[in-house]
């Protein structure tokens, strides 16, 4: 087979992508639902009053952390016994649903031999894994 | 006849990415008379102030919800990213600081994006090959430009207020004048395109036939994709109104895979929506009301896709863009 012929075919790891981000995609809607559903409803106590929220939520993100006490980074993570916090879960799970996937696509592919496309997911996932990191939030 | 899924749902034959127009439907009399209204609202709101106070929490919850839910219809139908319409539109007439808008906007294209994807994926006509080498770019530079962003509304919203303004007027001027090609003609020969091995084959659902494709031009379109990521990160939305573009008109790409393409690389250029989520710009009173809202939405416009006519649709949403763009625009003075 030449070059061009290679060219022309569908890598065979993307159904597996459709299928597994498919998968994620309904896990998504039913955490956010789950999650801002406990929020809002007030089933558990938030951290920050509502009333708090809304008279701060007009102020720039730096301010609006400094006058409530926000959490930057993953801190949400430590702090899910507060209602405010739950609906992270759903946020951070969606945001999370590409790196899951770059990490089987990669795999299959670089097992295939196809290691230009196998590295560019590579490449792919560690920009993703960098952002989500927080380094880049203590550089900036 | 088969199928994709846009917003969860099950679409036959991806009626937006279909050349020609769907038929001039009765459902559209129904649609008509609220966006003739919002339309004769709009230059009033224009120059309104929003006040916090004017509704309680859960009000201000609600209505966002419905304002992504309607931008969630009449995206699908006009064919226009999620994020385009949400972030002129809420940080002209939402109390939210436009830092929340910004990193609502990118989860909510994020959100609509990922629902869209897999089916686009199992049609073939998103690409791997395709979607990879540009969001890897993108998706670094939207990296830079969220922290640009983050950085020029601290300094003064205005300029970000202003910049957004000019900008949506001319993605109005660019949605207005860019002319798609279904099937661009294409030098195979291109080194880039054959290094990347960047091409694939699609079964086009209106005739059939097998097509394949693959693109040219490939260093200078996965270029364009770094103004792409900057604009992107730096005022929180999708970017579809621009990948779309590069990827038909620079790169060659036939007119379904580049849309299908574009917003697969929307689902993986998520960067942006991390670092905004670690400065703490997401509140998830504004974002999970906005992502539920559009994601419904789509559903709804994608069962009324094939019932109206999605060139009038279209043309009425850049009027809503121009206004919203003038609106943000004002807001940079102030006023």
């Amino acid at each position: 087979m030449n070059e061009l012929e290679t060219r022309y075919q569908n890598l065979p790891c993307q159904q597996s992508y459709a299928k597994l981000l498919g998968i994620l995609v309904n896990l998504d809607l039913a955490l956010l639902i789950l999650t801002f559903a406990i929020y809002s409803f007030g089933l558990i106590d938030p951290l920050l009053p509502i009333k708090e929220l809304t008279a701060a939520w007009g102020l720039p993100a730096g301010d609006y952390i400094a006058r409530t006490g926000g959490i930057t980074g993953w801190g949400w993570a430590l702090k899910l016994n507060y209602g405010d916090y739950i609906p992270f879960i759903g946020i951070a799970f969606l945001a999370s649903n590409s790196m899951i996937c770059y990490a089987i696509a990669g795999g299959m592919t670089l097992r295939r031999g196809r290691f230009v496309i196998g590295f560019n997911i590579v490449l792919d996932f560690a920009v993703s894994f960098l952002a989500a990191s927080d380094l880049l939030h203590n550089l900036h | 006849m088969p199928s994709v899924t846009t917003g969860l749902v099950a679409v036959p034959n991806i009626p937006h990415l279909n050349a020609e127009p769907a038929a001039f439907g009765g459902n559209l009399k129904l649609i008509l008379p609220p966006i003739l209204g919002l339309l004769l609202l709009m230059p009033q709101a224009v120059f309104a102030q929003t006040d916090t106070n004017a509704l309680p929490w859960w009000g201000w919850a609600f209505l966002l919800f419905l304002t992504s839910f309607l931008i969630g219809i009449f995206g699908v139908l006009a064919g226009i990213g999620g994020g385009v319409l949400f972030v002129p539109l809420v940080s002209s007439f939402f109390p939210f600081h436009i830092d929340f808008v910004r990193g609502a906007g990118l989860f909510i294209a994020l959100s609509s994006a990922l629902a869209a994807a897999p089916g686009l994926l199992k049609a073939n006509l998103a690409s791997i090959k395709l979607a990879f080498p540009a969001g890897l770019i993108a998706s670094a530079f939207s990296l830079v430009g969220a922290m640009l962003g983050l950085w020029l509304s601290a300094l003064n919203p205005g300029y970000i207020h202003g910049s957004l303004g000019l900008l949506i007027m001319i993605i109005v001027g660019i949605m207005f004048f860019s002319k798609r090609t279904d099937y661009p003609a294409v030098n195979p020969n291109d080194k880039w395109a054959a290094f990347f091995n960047i091409g694939g084959t699609y079964i086009e659902g209106t005739t059939g036939k097998q097509i394949q494709w693959t693109v040219h031009r490939t260093l200078p379109g996965l270029f364009s994709f770094s103004l792409v990521g900057l604009l992107a990160g730096m005022f929180g939305m999708g970017a579809g109104w621009a990948n779309v573009p590069v990827l038909n008109l620079i790169m060659g790409a036939p007119v379904k895979v580049a849309v299908a393409t574009s917003g697969f690389i929307l689902s993986i250029t998520d960067s942006a929506a991390w670092f905004y989520l670690n400065k703490g710009a997401v509140l998830p009173l504004v974002v999970v009301p906005s992502m539920v809202g559009i994601i419904l939405g789509s559903r709804i416009g994608a069962k009324l896709l094939p019932k109206v006519e999605p060139g009038l649709i279209r043309m009425i949403l850049m009027v809503v863009l121009l206004l919203a763009g003038l609106r943000s625009f004002v807001k940079a003075f102030g006023i």
